[in-house]
């Protein structure tokens, strides 16, 4: 079951143990690494989320796959949650322990949408222009790919949203075209 | 009198009818038009240097702050 405060809280933990160590970044290499065997394979991921396999299986399990590829303190935290019984939140504690890296790092991940891959140099000059205007320094760009939006871009950043795409312009002129003053004004009148 | 009167209502009452037809034909060329230039710009814009182009005179208008 998805908990988001539980998932922050380990994350926290885990960034704040990494800070005081002064290892924060081979911890988030782990991470991502841990991500990447997570999303790569389904069934370690559903035996991380299996209630039927016992903790200490889980636990070889895990060992054999992680072995000593990861820290010492990747490996005592993975531990930990399985003794907690909360192996099955791996996913989402690492998902959070990235963004709460990256909102230490004070990196912004910006999603950018477009009908068709776009250029670097123009993912560049999109950048650029985010660096001019607002705070946001450190850019992580995530390029994604919808045919839907016919044209343009669609900016992503934070809770903001910028919406520069054909679609949006083709729906907003679309909305014009959907009343009719005089059919409602009959209404009124015979009621 | 009373002649007139219904006379007036009914001009009135037609006057309506035709406003809310003639919306309503605006309307559907308004879609169709709009369907059209979808078709027009999907097709205008599925070359790739048309669509960085037009991405490239937008980027100048992002304002994110």
């Amino acid at each position: 079951m998805p908990n988001p405060r539980l998932a922050s809280r380990y994350a926290k933990s885990l960034i704040d143990l990494a800070l005081e160590k002064g290892e924060l970044e081979k911890i988030f290499e782990d991470m991502q690494w841990l991500q990447q065997v997570i999303k790569g394979s389904r069934d370690f991921a559903n035996l991380l989320r299996s209630p039927i396999v016992k903790g200490d299986k889980k636990k070889k399990i895990v060992e054999a796959i992680i072995g000593s590829r990861v820290t010492n303190i990747t490996s005592l935290f993975i531990r930990l949650l399985i003794a907690k019984g909360r192996e099955n939140n791996l996913a989402e504690i690492i998902t959070s322990f990235i963004s709460q890296y990256k909102e230490h790092k004070n990196i912004y991940p910006v999603k950018l949408t477009t009908a068709i891959p776009i250029n670097e140099n123009l993912k560049k000059a999109i950048i650029d222009q985010i660096k001019k205007t607002s705070d946001m320094q450190n850019i992580e760009l995530e390029a994604v790919v919808n045919e839907d939006l016919i044209g343009g871009f669609v900016l992503e950043a934070g809770d903001k949203l910028v919406d520069a795409s054909i679609a949006y312009d083709l729906k907003q002129i679309a909305r014009q075209f959907e009343n009719n003053d005089f059919i409602y004004k009959n209404k009124i009148r015979y009621r | 009198m009373k002649q007139i009167k219904s006379l007036l209502e009914a001009q009135a009452a037609i006057d309506t009818q035709k406003m809310a037809a003639m919306t309503d034909v605006k309307n559907q060329i308004g879609k169709l038009v709009i369907e059209v230039t979808e078709k027009v710009l999907r097709k205008e814009l599925s070359n790739k240097e048309a669509q960085e182009a037009h991405i490239k005179d937008l980027v100048n208008e992002v304002n994110l702050s």
